[in-house]
């Protein structure tokens, strides 16, 4: 294994569709299973409740989409999941088992055992996200010495091999550079291939494309894409653009204040939204199908502070159809009568009750 | 000099993490935790108790400073014989007396003055030179900021100290020449900080904001630059207030500050004697140790508590 | 990056020349007249004259300068009052000046850099506050008091480290032996010299350290499964000592104050102890000497540290 990477298997032909895979393989299993997973944060002002009872599952080679707005705790789970949240302030508290193996509350060292070979994240800012003093062949070689115990000179080929595989031209010269010398997609596929340098088999990527121009974005995308389906690995896909993950995902989760919200096969949540938020942000996403000088719609209002979250329904201050009950009590995550495999939480969901618009207008900005 | 590395002791980095030594950095998870909305207290520093107990000593020393004169002392020059030499605390000398029969006490009190008055006026000097020559320059910039900035430079690489004893053993160490001759030094290095800050701030929009209104250059300086580097110059006089007093003790040290009662001069006529014992180093030792930590103590909680992340060397 | 090292060469260039006209008019400028120090008691006004016609001191101000920088760009700095050259007395001194920065340094980085590395990991815990507390201390302490304290007691009353009365370098008995004798001589000097700039190497490596160790890229080492101690040691450190780097320029005058301080007190045949004897005995061509050979040796040192900085920090250069 000297380019890190478990053997392709050699039917695959990469498509060049993004076709969603709407079942999983038949030999794939059950890879991560997070069972209320609670992430709280004791800041000066109080505890901070970041992630609050998630609960998720996923299979081997799955693309499980991660979506919400600045503030859901969407990033938080991410790391959470991986168990990468600075330890001095933060309390973890459910159960996320990676292949059998339970995470939280794992020591160190177990966790840094599968950091890398198992498990391993691509991070938002490319420009922050490398060392600025280390050559990028050193930064991708480091983990092959330390995982897969390769020798030096075999780990910096194997490097040269990862840059070729994320698409850079020039590899080897690259592989000599540093981080300041390149471009922000150059780097972002840097990231790309520090994380796959090992093999994992799952992949969070915390809005990987953030950062870039949008030509760009659809390139790492791609790739990101590509290099999944050869590997076979799972991914998590952190976004707040619903855009990206609905070509490129088996299944959404849609996340506010630290709560899901609502979360089904990719393409039913986009066919049957229920949870009003969601419908919101399928509202704010600007399409090129839509007229010119289409106006945006915002969401009204800001997310919600954690520290003190409001009672009832953590959306009802922000949600046009907001009723008393959603103000008063929380709604739980119930799955949809007619399939099983779409939950949402909402007293009132779109397409099922009969709840209309109250005679306010929503604001559009 | 001293306050060079005062200044690099406390100007070189911004943040806040250096001075507050209290608990744990307060938002390490703040990268990836949720930007929490709703109101937010500034946080500032506090100042603490000992930043208060130093205030405290400051002013005792400038008690002893400006009414040295008035206090019922024994003159710090006579040498009383009856006493004897090097003689311990007594009703009459409550700290004894050194090698030539002099009222340690009061020694130390006159000290203090000099001490002081050397250092307020030597940072006076530096302060009124350097600190508007650096507000200037950084405010009005083309080439009057380009050539001053360069022989600054220069003066600021000419080691200091040599050129300072090369002219006080040349010209004669009377305190006026002192004060002088440490002033101008500091002038270079304060030249260069006060630049610094004042860029920080003039080329903030709110400065273009009102040049636009039409207040004249003047105005905008006073009003609006000034106000907002003041805590910065606060800081950085006590600074150099700190840096000549030490270097001035270095000075004495090797027997080129003034004649008359200086902290310096007792450490090293009391270092001098080997035969010393150590309690009666202990008194101007201690003295200027407790002034050194409250001096650089006080400025570096100021420069902390109004500006933490603004000026950079 | 060529460029880029011309333009520095050429304002080094310009400043060493500044600086040749600053201590020129340094020594011209101090009161009383050289050649009676050099003649003493031999002194008579036409001697006098004579003295200064031959060291160039006659004619205007501009005319005694070009003489005065054709002779030292020959690598001729005049005669001192004792006899010597300047440049000899010099050139034999600077070795001790030498070592004392380099061992200080040395001594200043081994303690510094550990210390600032554990405390950058929990700023505020016991270290942090212990280390930040006692190096505020002892930068507070002037080294002439510690250098008197410290000599009383090592070397007075306990006979550990030799005084000032021993001769410094006592030859013969093997390089071993030399060097071992060196080193004892020089440990208390250099131990004074280096408490001033540990200080400010903690301060300033510990906060550097704090702020490096919340960049994201560390949280991306952390993730790649390295382990604490190679990521405070190989990821953290390096980008973090590129400001230390650049403060060492700027204790060079720190250093100067202490040098001066612990040769005299040690009786240290340094260049600085050798000013301090000749403005006693106000010999002008050396202190002059003198004065032009730190300010230069100060300035050169801060160009090649400003270069090392730009190949050390890749950001820098092709920025």
């Amino acid at each position: 294994m000297t380019n890190g990477a478990p053997a392709p298997p050699s039917d695959v032909t990469p498509s060049s569709e993004h076709a969603p895979v709407d079942a999983p393989p038949p030999e794939s299993r059950l890879l991560l299973e997070v069972t209320n997973l609670r992430t709280v944060f004791s800041t000066p002002r109080g505890p901070l409740c970041a992630v609050d009872g998630v609960s998720l599952t996923l299979n081997q080679g799955e693309t499980l989409g991660v979506v919400g707005e600045s503030g859901s705790g969407k990033t938080v789970l991410s790391r959470s999941i991986m168990g990468l949240l600075p330890g001095s302030n933060t309390f973890l508290e459910g159960s996320v088992r990676f292949d059998g193996q339970e995470l939280v509350g794992a020591d160190e060292s177990t966790l840094r055992s599968i950091w890398g070979p198992r498990i391993a994240m691509v991070f938002q800012d490319p420009m922050t996200s490398l060392n600025p003093v280390h050559k990028i062949g050193r930064q991708i070689a480091e983990t092959l010495r330390l995982h897969l115990k390769l020798s030096k000179k075999v780990a910096n080929q194997s490097a040269v091999t990862l840059l070729t595989q994320v698409g850079i031209p020039s590899p080897a010269l690259r592989a000599k550079s540093y981080p300041v010398q390149l471009s922000g997609g150059m780097r972002q596929r840097v990231m790309i291939a520090i994380a796959l340098a090992c093999g994992p088999e799952l992949l969070l990527a915390d809005e990987p494309t953030t950062g870039l121009d949008v030509t760009i974005q659809a390139q790492i995308l791609d790739l990101l894409a590509e290099l999944q389906r050869m590997r076979r690995m799972a991914m998590i896909f952190v976004t707040h653009d619903l855009g990206i993950v609905a070509t490129r995902t088996d299944r959404i989760l849609v996340m506010y204040a630290g709560k899901v919200v609502e979360t089904a096969p990719t393409a039913k949540l986009f066919a049957n939204v229920r949870m009003p938020y969601t419908e919101a942000l399928l509202h704010s996403t600007p399409r090129l199908s839509d007229p010119s000088h289409t106006r945006l719609q915002a969401i009204e209002g800001r997310p919600p502070d954690l520290v003190h979250p409001p009672t009832g329904c953590a959306f009802s201050p922000r949600c046009p159809y907001a009723a008393d009950r959603c103000r008063e009590e929380s709604p739980p995550l119930v799955a949809d009568p007619g399939e099983p495999d779409h939950f949402y939480a909402c007293w009132y969901p779109r397409g099922v009750s009969k709840v209309q618009l109250p005679q306010k207008e929503p604001s559009v900005v | 000099m001293r306050d060079e590395v005062a200044a690099a002791y406390g100007g070189t980095t911004q943040t806040a993490h250096a001075a507050t030594n209290g608990p744990g950095d307060p938002d390490l998870a703040s990268d990836i935790a949720p930007a929490v909305p709703g109101p937010t207290t500034l946080r500032r520093p506090k100042f603490g108790v000992f930043f208060w107990i130093c205030i405290g000593w400051l002013a005792i020393l400038a008690f002893c400073t400006i009414f040295a004169g008035l206090l019922p002392l024994q003159n710090p020059n006579n040498n009383d014989f009856a006493a004897g030499i090097n003689a311990g605390i007594s009703w009459h000398h409550w700290l004894g007396t050194d090698q030539i029969d002099r009222d340690n006490l009061s020694r130390l009190v006159w000290g203090a003055r000099t001490s002081l008055i050397i250092g307020l006026l030597g940072t006076a000097i530096g302060m009124g030179i350097g600190g508007t020559l650096g507000m200037l320059s950084a405010y009005v910039r083309g080439r009057f900021d380009s050539a001053l900035s360069f022989s600054m430079y220069c003066g600021l690489a000419f080691p200091a100290i040599i050129a300072v004893i090369a002219i006080l053993s040349f010209w004669g160490s009377s305190e006026w020449h002192i004060i002088l001759v440490l002033g101008l030094f500091t002038v270079p290095l304060i030249y260069r900080l006060v630049r610094a800050a004042t860029l920080a701030t003039a080329t903030k929009e709110y400065i273009t904001a009102a040049k636009s209104q039409g207040a004249t250059s003047f105005r905008v300086l006073f009003h609006d630059v000034f106000p907002n580097v003041a805590p910065s110059l606060i800081a950085y006089t006590i600074f150099t207030l700190g840096g000549i007093i030490a270097v001035e003790g270095a000075l004495a040290f090797l027997g080129l500050s003034v004649t008359g009662p200086s902290w310096g001069n007792m450490i090293s006529d009391a270092g001098n004697d080997v035969g010393v014992k150590l309690p009666f180093i202990l008194g101007p030792a201690i003295a200027l140790f407790l002034t050194l930590i409250s001096l650089n103590f006080v400025g570096e909680r100021i420069r902390v508590h109004y500006d933490p992340g603004e000026v950079k060397l | 990056m060529a460029r880029y090292l011309l333009k520095r060469v050429a304002a080094l260039v310009g400043i060493i020349w500044i600086i040749s006209v600053l201590c020129f008019l340094l020594m011209h400028m101090l009161p009383g007249d050289p050649s009676q120090s050099v003649l003493g008691f031999s002194w008579t006004p036409a001697s006098g004259r004579i003295w200064d016609q031959q060291h160039g001191f006659t004619g205007s101000l501009i005319h005694q300068y070009w003489y005065w920088l054709q002779r030292v760009l020959e690598g001729n700095l005049g005669l001192s009052s004792s006899g010597q050259t300047v440049d000899s007395i010099i050139g034999g001194s600077f070795k001790i000046d030498l070592e004392l920065v380099l061992y200080s340094q040395i001594l200043s980085f081994l303690f510094a850099i550990p210390l600032a590395v554990y405390a950058a990991r929990r700023p505020g815990g016991a270290l942090d506050s212990s280390a930040t507390a006692g190096t505020f201390a002892f930068y507070c302490l002037p080294a002439f008091i510690l250098v008197i304290w410290l000599e009383q007691l090592l070397t007075v009353t306990y006979h550990v480290f030799p005084g000032p009365s021993t001769t410094a370098f006592p030859t013969g008995g093997g390089f071993f032996n030399e060097l071992m004798t060196n080193l004892h001589v020089m440990f208390l000097p250099s131990l004074i010299l280096a408490i001033g700039t540990t200080a400010v190497y903690y301060r300033l490596l510990r906060s550097e350290m704090a702020q490096t160790l919340q960049e994201e890229f560390i949280t991306v080492a952390r993730s790649k499964g390295l382990s604490n101690r190679r990521i405070l040691w190989r990821h953290a450190l390096r980008p973090s000592s590129i400001t230390l780097l650049t403060s060492t320029g700027n204790n060079v005058a720190l250093l100067i104050t202490g040098l001066f301080i612990v040769e005299v007190k040690f009786a240290l045949p340094g260049v600085d102890g050798d000013l301090i004897n000749a403005v006693r005995a106000k010999d002008y061509v050396l202190v002059q000497g003198i004065a032009l050979v730190t300010a230069i040796v100060v300035v050169v040192v801060n160009f090649a540290i400003d270069i090392i900085t730009t190949f050390v920090d890749p950001r820098i250069a092709r920025a």
